[in-house]
């Protein structure tokens, strides 16, 4: 099951197990951004989460899309082999 | 070309006007500055008119020219810098609130280029707030010279309006996601992102810096070669950078590389990008496609591989960088920044590290796709945007994170990817709005990709059209 509720998914993670949205991705919101030293209110909570749930969702499809696991990554400051630059 | 026309002059035109001697350089800087104060009032481009840095610069340009040391195509030329390019001693505001009274101490390598190339900078233009494509309430919109209720596109407002209204010949952009070739597109002019690392990012304010590129804006494919032939160039200062191709701009003449573009095979990027495209701007694409076909080997239809796969990563890693570079800022002045800027920098704060590098594997998987894709075609074609440019009254809808996840779709590819990329004006909506036509291709064939816009520009024609900003529409010189 998709957490990507653009593929119909319902924030349920791809390995199962309890969905990653409302309380939870409060909680992960409130815990960051107090580690970068922001004190997040509620108004800022309302603007923030929709986003953070939409971008977490992105997470599913990314791991499945990632290159071959014996694909090396180029170092970010240099551009790969075939120069994309990270 | 009298001083009140001269805005009607490309940048080519104008440099050969110069280098003739049949225009001076403080001439053609003192009819820029008229009209920069005739109309930015409206057009609201420019954020810091330099007027006296420009008439020294014009007058150095007039005596170097009078002496038989023309610098080449650019001395005596005006143009202008987007305002997150650092400026020595002119303050760099990057369209935000944070940095309002940031003076550098030091010129960005490009524009250190662009002042050995000659050119005569006239200020520094209007921009979303931090490059993040949403305008900061304290500079307001830019906009649109074919309609000044329209916005411009972003990130690089300021330089698309001011090149289309004719106040300067050429401005440099930032494109992360599209913030070169959404604005040129909205705003009937040539804009491209150059191959990562062709033009150094030393001295320029970052959004995300796996991500962002710099690149000439102008009105011409030829006038943007120029541009990018004294912005390319190695850098040791920039990490990233790579030297430039011999002939990457517009040395020799772009009409030499004809042959090059007439044996091409062209890849016309059809399937889910093609289907959200909105009728209009697909039909002028498809307009374009035909111009095109005679003028290269074959055309065939291609779908873009991991088109979702890319928006997922490029977004990811948008969020993840920018955050980065502004969590010190967030973490003192949170309440600085506009609201949907902080919204995303806040929300990138939030994005586990074990994401962002799924989003970097995916990227290189896609370098992959996209070599073999490259492998069968040699040049793609797409819309720059999916739509013509939205109304300024529609700002919180056209703002917002969802607006903007799904407008970068056609262009953020090729930032992922590194691959160099140019929009050029294809035509009109009924609406009378520009369309541009993005044209792609393989990392360091930045020319290749010129060659074959101009091309195309010199076929259809669009180009000879200017905005109606002094009353009536008006054709190039």
């Amino acid at each position: 099951v998709s957490a990507d509720p653009r593929e119909g998914g319902t924030g349920t993670p791809a390995t199962g197990g309890p969905p990653v949205n409302g309380p939870a991705v409060r909680a992960l919101v409130t815990a960051a951004m107090r580690l970068s030293g922001v004190e997040p209110d509620e108004e800022t909570l309302a603007r923030v989460l929709p986003l953070v749930q939409a971008a977490l969702a992105d997470g599913p499809r990314l791991r499945r899309a990632a290159a071959a696991p014996l694909e090396p990554l180029a170092h970010p400051g240099r551009p790969g082999r075939t120069g994309e630059g990270a | 070309v009298t001083p009140d026309a001269l805005h009607t002059c490309t940048l080519a035109s104008l440099s050969r006007a110069i280098e003739s001697r049949d225009v001076s350089p403080v001439e053609v800087a003192e009819a820029c500055l008229r009209r920069i104060e005739r109309l930015d009032r409206t057009l609201n481009a420019f954020i810091t008119v330099t007027a006296d840095r420009a008439l020294a610069a014009a007058r150095r340009a007039e005596q170097e020219i009078a002496a038989g040391r023309r610098r080449g195509p650019l001395h005596g030329v005006p143009i202008a810098l987007k305002d997150l390019v650092a400026t020595a001693g002119v303050r760099t505001t990057c369209g935000s609130r944070i940095l309002r009274d940031w003076v550098p101490a030091e010129d960005a390598a490009v524009v250190q280029r662009l002042h050995d190339a000659g050119a005569v900078i006239l200020g520094k233009l209007n921009m979303s707030e931090f490059a993040y494509a949403a305008i900061h309430a304290d500079y307001g919109p830019p906009r649109n010279p074919w309609n000044p209720e329209r916005f411009t596109g972003g990130s690089s407002s300021g330089s698309a309006a001011a090149v289309a209204a004719g106040l300067c010949f050429g401005a440099t952009g930032t494109d992360t996601g599209g913030s070169i070739r959404s604005p040129a597109a909205h705003c009937g002019i040539v804009g491209l992102k150059p191959t990562y690392g062709l033009v150094s990012r030393a001295g320029i304010v970052p959004l995300a810096w796996s991500l962002d590129h710099v690149g000439p804006m102008a009105r011409t494919v030829e006038d943007a070669a120029i541009l990018l032939d004294a912005m390319a160039g190695f850098d040791p200062a920039d990490p990233t950078s790579t030297p430039a191709a011999p002939d990457s701009g517009a040395r020799p003449p772009l009409d030499a590389s004809v042959p090059a573009v007439r044996s091409a095979r062209l890849g016309a990027v059809g399937g889910p990008l093609a289907d959200a495209t909105s009728p209009e701007v697909a039909a002028r694409v498809r307009d374009a496609v035909r111009v095109l076909a005679p003028l290269v080997a074959a055309v065939e239809d291609v779908s873009l591989p991991m088109l979702e796969d890319m928006v997922a990563a490029w977004w990811t890693i948008c969020l993840v960088e920018a955050s980065a570079y502004h969590q010190q800022t967030l973490a003192e002045r949170a309440q600085d920044f506009g609201p949907i800027v902080r919204e995303r920098l806040e929300a990138g704060l939030v994005i586990p590290g074990v994401q962002y590098v799924q989003a970097q594997r995916v990227r290189r998987a896609a370098v992959l796709e996209f070599d073999r894709l490259l492998g069968r075609v040699d040049l793609l074609v797409l819309p720059a945007t999916f739509a013509e440019a939205p109304p300024i009254a529609a700002a919180d809808a056209v703002h917002a994170s969802d607006a903007l996840r799904r407008r970068i779709v056609p262009m953020a590819p090729f930032n992922l990817l590194g691959l160099p990329a140019v929009s050029v004006p294809c035509g009109f909506t009924d609406a009378g709005l520009p369309v541009g036509l993005q044209i792609a291709g393989r990392r360091g064939e930045d020319r290749l990709v010129l060659a074959a816009a101009h091309l195309y520009e010199q076929a259809a024609g669009w180009w000879t059209r200017r905005p109606p900003v002094d009353g009536v529409s008006q054709t190039s010189a």
